[in-house]
């Protein structure tokens, strides 16, 4: 596929959300994918504010660990939080030079081997709801382009999330994001169990969940409720190899 | 609602139970007569956990006769908003006339959970009908994530526990790193137990060795820490 085929089935997703009834955890991954694919960077992530203005990883490119403790170390500060404040774009920040306005996220995104950072606010006219982190790898600048590009996918998930159900108050927009951070949760608690129950990580459970939900054409958050609250009925997804049937004890889930 | 909130913590660090005054205040707070949580999501409804008046006493007691209304049904997962009790007959056509008799017009109910862990509700009522004003959504959100830890840890609360304090490191779900979420899975998984019950173990755990409880959450997620061995 060409950069421009990717680009328009890009936004022909975001359309999507707009007719069809869709899963917005699924959705942000997407997004999330197509920055990296489309843009000259090596991950990315999106962030999303609670009721108290404290930002949560809310799909991410790779659910690594690694990656999503970079998300995390921003509670405090980071890019993202700084876009999110001041609801500007933070473009092409040196973490080398960013010690002193973000000490504990530079340290730990260069440890991961980045090498730069950006961080585009998500907003809808007055209100920003959170921002899309970029990270590079490799020395370089994001070019204007490539801003503009990541700043529509920004806006793009911005209007997924608000477009989940029909808008028209402002009280709907703090009720979708509530249902969004929720859902988030209860991925964490679906990974838990199926990391548990395969004996697999974490990293690993997440990878599992999301293919299963697509090859099934589940909700991804369905799905996640499901294993979570021991209810899912996906029983090769849930079962363990055969080789740790010595060690086996199946729980009941209740 | 920052007020409200600091009197919910204050009341914990005593060791109390959710104070009815906090109900009240957070009602005024909000824009509305009466707030109130009903606990569970099973078969038999929520109960009345918390709430003052008698409005909201008659208002749960109706809903729990009947089988539905807004509070079972945010109970179920999704905030239901009403601004006009009257458009929404068809939807809960006993429930409807039964609170407008109450002189009840508007209700905003909230979903008290940690993702896939459902406690019950949280219940907002008004006589005037109308949407709730600007800003009160969010307090509200926050105080449902406050109301929502403080009645989980003691709805399930066990017995060889003999003090019922609520525990060091209680804090907005909010503010919980996501190993605390895998960790519960992992440790419902590992029990056989159910995602409440694992994470009031999970803290109780971090309360019996003074630690924080996303660091026994990280150890089991690393698989440094399991809790069905000392549990057998």
């Amino acid at each position: 596929m060409t950069r421009e085929e990717q680009l328009i089935e890009a936004f022909v997703e975001a359309a999507d959300t707009l007719v069809d009834e869709f899963d917005v955890i699924e959705f942000l991954h997407t997004v999330a994918g197509r920055c990296v694919q489309l843009l000259d960077v090596d991950a990315a992530g999106l962030m999303l504010a609670d009721q108290y203005g404290q930002l949560h990883a809310t799909a991410a490119s790779t659910e690594s660990a690694r990656l999503l403790e970079l998300f995390e170390l921003q509670a405090d500060a980071g890019p993202c939080m700084d876009a999110f404040r001041s609801g500007s774009q933070v473009i092409n920040a040196d973490l080398a030079a960013s010690q002193e306005r973000w000490p504990r996220f530079a340290d730990a995104a260069q440890a991961t081997g980045f090498v730069s950072v950006h961080a585009l606010p998500m907003r809808l006219r007055a209100t920003i709801i959170g921002a899309l982190n970029l990270f590079v790898a490799r020395p370089g600048t994001l070019s204007d382009a490539d801003v503009r590009t990541g700043q529509a996918l920004a806006d793009v998930a911005t209007i997924g999330i608000l477009a989940q159900r029909s808008v028209q108050q402002a009280e709907l927009l703090a009720t979708q994001l509530q249902q969004a951070l929720n859902s988030r949760i209860t991925i964490e608690q679906a990974k838990g169990v199926l990391a548990e129950r395969r004996r697999i990580t974490v990293d690993e459970a997440f990878a599992l969940l999301r293919a299963y939900s697509r090859d099934h054409n589940l909700h991804l958050s369905d799905l996640a409720r499901q294993v979570a609250d021991g209810t899912s009925t996906a029983t090769e997804l849930l079962s363990r190899p055969p080789r740790d049937e010595v060690r086996a004890r199946q729980p009941e889930p209740n | 609602m920052a007020a409200v909130l600091a009197l919910l913590d204050g009341d914990r660090e005593r060791g109390a139970n959710l104070p009815q005054s906090v109900a009240v205040e957070a009602a005024a707070v909000l824009g509305v007569d009466g707030i109130y949580a009903a606990l569970g999501t099973g078969p038999t409804g929520p109960v009345l956990a918390w709430g003052p008046e008698t409005v909201s006493a008659k208002l749960e007691e109706l809903q729990f006769t009947l089988g539905h209304g807004p509070g079972i049904d945010a109970a179920a997962g999704a905030p239901v908003l009403v601004p006009d009790l009257a458009a929404e007959t068809a939807r809960w056509p006993m429930f409807v006339p039964a609170a407008t008799g109450l002189g009840v017009r508007a209700v905003f109910a909230l979903p008290l959970r940690i993702g896939a862990i459902g406690v019950g509700a949280l219940l907002a009522h008004r006589a005037v009908p109308g949407p709730l004003v600007d800003g009160a959504l969010t307090d509200a959100f926050a105080l449902a994530g406050a109301i929502t830890l403080l009645l989980a840890h003691r709805q399930f609360t066990w017995t060889d526990r003999a003090d019922d304090a609520p525990q060091p490191g209680w804090a907005p779900v909010a503010t919980y790193r996501v190993e605390v979420h895998q960790a519960t899975g992992m440790i419902s998984a590992q029990l056989g137990v159910s995602l409440a019950e694992a994470l009031v173990r999970l803290r109780a755990h971090a309360y019996a060795d003074g630690r924080p409880i996303s660091q026994v959450a990280a150890d089991v997620v690393a698989r440094r820490l399991r809790f069905d061995d000392h549990n057998r």
